[in-house]
């Protein structure tokens, strides 16, 4: 046997004891796994890595502080965003609209769901702000509440996928030093389709025909009152600024995403409803920080892994793994990521993202990477559809319902349809992309 | 306008407000204090805990930061200038390295220049220009040494490889002690990255690599703190007339191009790189079986910001780059650790030549010796490939007229490198 099975044991016992028995939180049971991996193994093997701890810890999680950042903007703009009325009144713009011609309608709110996880890689940030928002419309037209919470679980996960941001996939490019670059599309082709699949499947049947005076009565027409068309300016400012830094980079000097965040969240702060500006950035952070603090965990878990010899050992076998073939194809690397890349999601799809997307990467080398990255980022997200990640139990509190079991169940065909489209895309598009 | 800045006003002077009322109604006693502090304790805790690894690790970066390795000026060294001395902007700055003067300088000799340490998570390309600066006697042309070429690249080590930041050679009167540093620029001198890394040649790549210098030549003097550094480098092979580059690296053992020697497609380069392979080759690969088969690779034309490819097409120099395979750079290695770096030995590495999925062969170790030793024959090779396809250039009167490299090598080859280890080819600092 080899030793780097036992750390890898010590390593994902911490962490798995910590957040499913004691439920820590999951950044802080990587960190404390990241401390004991490293602890036991200088214990064992290596004392002169105690007085490294320290070092080892920060220079780990140091790899995210840039994405840390942007997350920590990206949530105040989104949170500025929603209390300056601007969400609410494109919900209901939208219904007032496009009431007749509810598929439109039903695919408009997904992009709304899905929006803030886009632009900041969370699956938290949509259910909390524009998940949250747009439930209760939902709710109205008259969708029940185990297809709205299900269309906006759909909606969250989707968004963390899509682009610009994907933090799986950014991880994944990082152990492999790839270019997080060239994913736009790759990434629109796996989502958006599936997004709209899942929306119609779980909402469709419920809108045939929409009485537009009764949902008016349950929606909150009043905001029409209190903003007008100024309130989507800061929106528009972040588009173009996002086109700008990422399709035409030498327009600009290197300003960074947070300040690509800040820029309209500063303009958002005067225009639409008044709004208390430090309480909603308090809010903000506060969303941002259970995040931040997995991306931290995250980066000291690979070092202690890296360290320890876990990551090469893991890499290995999966290298192993990745010589039983059938053609050309590595059969149970694709088995593996079907269930055990979702299921350790299921804990944190960046946490599986780290630990199974490098290796996966390198064996497929067949296929083409930025398919293959992006497939699997799409696999540990799966990982959110399954309790205990922060999105599912999340969603019962959106439509009050008390658990998770019933919502689950309707999500049984879309997570189905995921997987098997998922899987294909990878083979597929890889071969051919 | 004027109601927005009345707003901000407005706003402003309610926060002040709150702070002073907060202050003024805040209880400020002994009491007050103990209840508030048990109230938060577990906070207070976290704050102490946080503010104690910042301390400690912040001391460490900066001490690792602001100690250099110890190099010994060898005997054939007649100068030390600095990248500033061609490019003024460096100066005072951390990332400006200092360059090693062997030989005559006399601008109508040949002349050579080796790049060590442009990725200081390769510790074969700088230790092997170490082992060539504290040796080499010049009796006829120049050889330039720079050892820390992308210096402030040394001065971190690079997040998630948990890399020790010290390694150490043994030698006769003791250790020398190397730096293992990042693949790329401190953040502490460039930040922030852009989200896209525009190349001047229009080549996208993902913004990390802002901070690589192997993709940052030619470099430009408006550009990044990387770019400046190029810029350096070309200016100096510019001003130089610099005839030779030669750009010491080392690759992951998964990588494909490794133990290779890559050149730019020039005449000139092309003849001295084929002169070149054949002697370690034929020469080498038949006198030491140790001497694992090297390969030749034309630089990509489409892969732009790399030294063989821009040094070649934006100055004279007829630019080489070297790669080794250092195990301890790459994804399949186990446990980290000195000896991983300097005796070269990986379990994983040995499973994963069994396995078959390794273009070079790591069945055994690779030591740090074995690596050095292939940079100095492959420097080697080079000077004497120069030497004798330069008597048929006949019709090239910029090469021709220079004449011959006169080189002192002191006994440094392949074969002795390796059997004697690198610490016998290292000077001692209490002599000098
Ligand atoms: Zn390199």
């Amino acid at each position: 046997m080899d030793i780097e099975l036992l750390h890898l044991i010590v390593i994902l016992g911490i962490f798995l004891i910590g957040a499913a028995y004691f439920k820590i939180p999951i950044g802080v049971a990587m960190m404390l796994s990241a401390f004991g991996g490293i602890f036991i193994y200088s214990a064992i093997s290596a004392p002169d890595q105690f007085l490294q701890i320290p070092r080892h810890l920060v220079d780990g999680s140091f790899a995210y502080i840039e994405p840390m950042l942007t997350i920590v903007a990206a949530m105040i703009f989104m949170r500025f965003f929603a209390d300056s009325g601007a969400l609410e009144s494109f919900t209901v713009l939208a219904v007032e609209k496009l009431y007749r011609v509810p598929t439109v309608l039903l695919i408009i709110f997904m992009i709304i769901i899905m929006f803030p996880a886009m632009i900041t890689g969370s699956s938290v940030t949509s259910i909390v702000s524009a998940g949250a928002l747009v439930a209760p419309t939902l709710l109205a037209l008259g969708i029940p509440k185990t297809k709205t919470a299900g269309i906006v679980v759909c909606g969250s996960i989707f968004g963390m996928i899509a682009p610009p941001i994907n933090l799986p996939v950014m991880i994944i490019a990082d152990t492999v030093d790839m270019p997080y670059t060239g994913f736009t599309l790759p990434l629109l082709i796996l989502t958006v389709p599936l997004a709209i699949f899942c929306v119609l499947f779980l909402g469709r049947r419920y809108v045939g025909k929409i009485d537009i005076e009764d949902v008016k009565k349950k929606i909150p027409m009043a905001i029409k009152d209190e903003v007008n068309t100024f309130v989507y300016i800061p929106i528009l400012v972040l588009i173009v600024l996002l086109v700008i830094v990422n399709v035409f980079p030498t327009w600009l000097p290197p300003i960074g995403l947070p300040l690509v965040f800040l820029i309209p969240a500063l303009i958002q702060a005067f225009l639409g409803r008044k709004f208390n500006i430090v309480t909603s950035a308090r809010n903000g952070v506060r969303t941002a920080l259970p995040v931040m603090a997995v991306l931290v965990g995250i980066g000291m878990f690979i070092q202690a892994m890296t360290l320890t010899g876990v990551r090469g050992y893991i890499v290995y076998n999966i290298l192993a793994l990745g010589q039983v073939t059938w053609g050309q194809h590595p059969i149970l690397l694709y088995l593996g990521s079907l269930t055990l890349i979702p299921a350790v999601g299921a804990f944190s799809p960046l946490g599986s993202a780290s630990v199974f997307g490098g290796p996966y990467v390198l064996v497929l080398l067949f296929l083409n990477e930025i398919v293959v990255a992006a497939a699997l980022s799409m696999f540990t997200g799966v990982g959110d559809f399954i309790p205990p990640s922060v999105v599912a139990l999340h969603s019962t509190h959106i439509v009050e319902l008390d658990g998770y079991g019933k919502i689950l169940k309707t999500l049984i065909v879309p997570i189905a349809v995921t997987i098997v489209v998922t899987l294909a895309y990878m083979i597929l598009m890889g071969m051919y992309w | 306008m004027k109601k927005m800045m009345n707003g901000i006003k407005k706003g402003f002077s309610k926060f002040i407000d709150g702070i002073k009322t907060r202050w003024q109604n805040a209880d400020f006693s002994p009491k007050a204090f103990k209840t508030s502090v048990l109230k938060h304790k577990l906070s207070l805790f976290y704050l102490f805990l946080s503010l104690a690894v910042t301390l400690v690790t912040g001391i460490q970066y900066h001490r690792f930061r602001h100690t250099d390795p110890v190099f010994v000026t060898g005997p054939g060294v007649v100068d030390i200038q600095r990248l500033s001395d061609y490019y003024e902007p460096l100066e005072g700055t951390y990332g400006d390295a200092d360059i090693y003067v062997l030989g005559t300088q006399n601008p109508d000799e040949p002349s050579i220049l080796v790049l060590g340490g442009v990725h200081p998570n390769e510790p074969a390309s700088q230790v092997a220009a170490v082992v060539l600066m504290e040796n080499l006697i010049v009796e006829h042309g120049t050889v330039y040494i720079i050892l820390e070429t992308n210096r402030s690249a040394f001065s971190l080590s690079h997040p998630q490889e948990a890399t020790p930041e010290w390694y150490s050679i043994e030698t006769p009167f003791g250790e020398r002690r190397f730096k293992y540093g990042s693949r790329g620029t401190n953040p502490v001198d460039q930040w922030p990255v852009p989200e896209v890394y525009i190349h001047q040649s229009g080549q996208t790549l993902s913004g990390v690599d802002t901070r690589n210098l192997n993709r940052a030549f030619p470099g430009t003097e408006n550009g990044t703190y990387t770019e400046l550094v190029a810029h350096a480098i070309a200016e100096f092979v510019r001003q130089k007339d610099i005839i030779i580059t030669l750009d010491l690296h080392e690759a992951s053992p998964e990588y494909a191009v490794n133990n290779a020697l890559i050149y730019h497609e020039k005449v000139r380069a092309t003849g001295l790189a084929s002169r070149t392979y054949l002697n370690l080759e034929l020469f080498w690969g038949i006198w030491d079986d140790r001497f694992a088969p090297i390969k030749l690779e034309i630089s990509p034309r489409n892969l732009r910001g790399l030294t063989h490819r821009e040094l070649g097409d934006y100055t004279n120099t007829l630019p080489f780059l070297a790669e080794t395979s250092n195990a301890s750079q790459g994804r399949i290695r186990g446990a980290m650790s000195e000896s991983l770096i300097v005796d070269g030995y990986d379990k994983f590495y040995e499973r994963a030549t069994a396995l078959g999925i390794l273009e070079v062969d790591h069945s055994e170790a690779v030591p740090l010796d074995e690596r050095v030793a292939r940079h100095i024959q492959t420097f080697k090779e080079l000077i004497n490939a120069y030497n004798s396809l330069q008597g048929t250039w006949t019709g090239d009167l910029e090469y021709y007229s220079r004449g011959l490299f006169d080189i002192e090598y002191n006994d440094l080859n392949f074969t002795t490198v390796y059997d004697r280890g690198i610490g016998a080819f290292l000077l001692d600092p209490e002599d000098s």
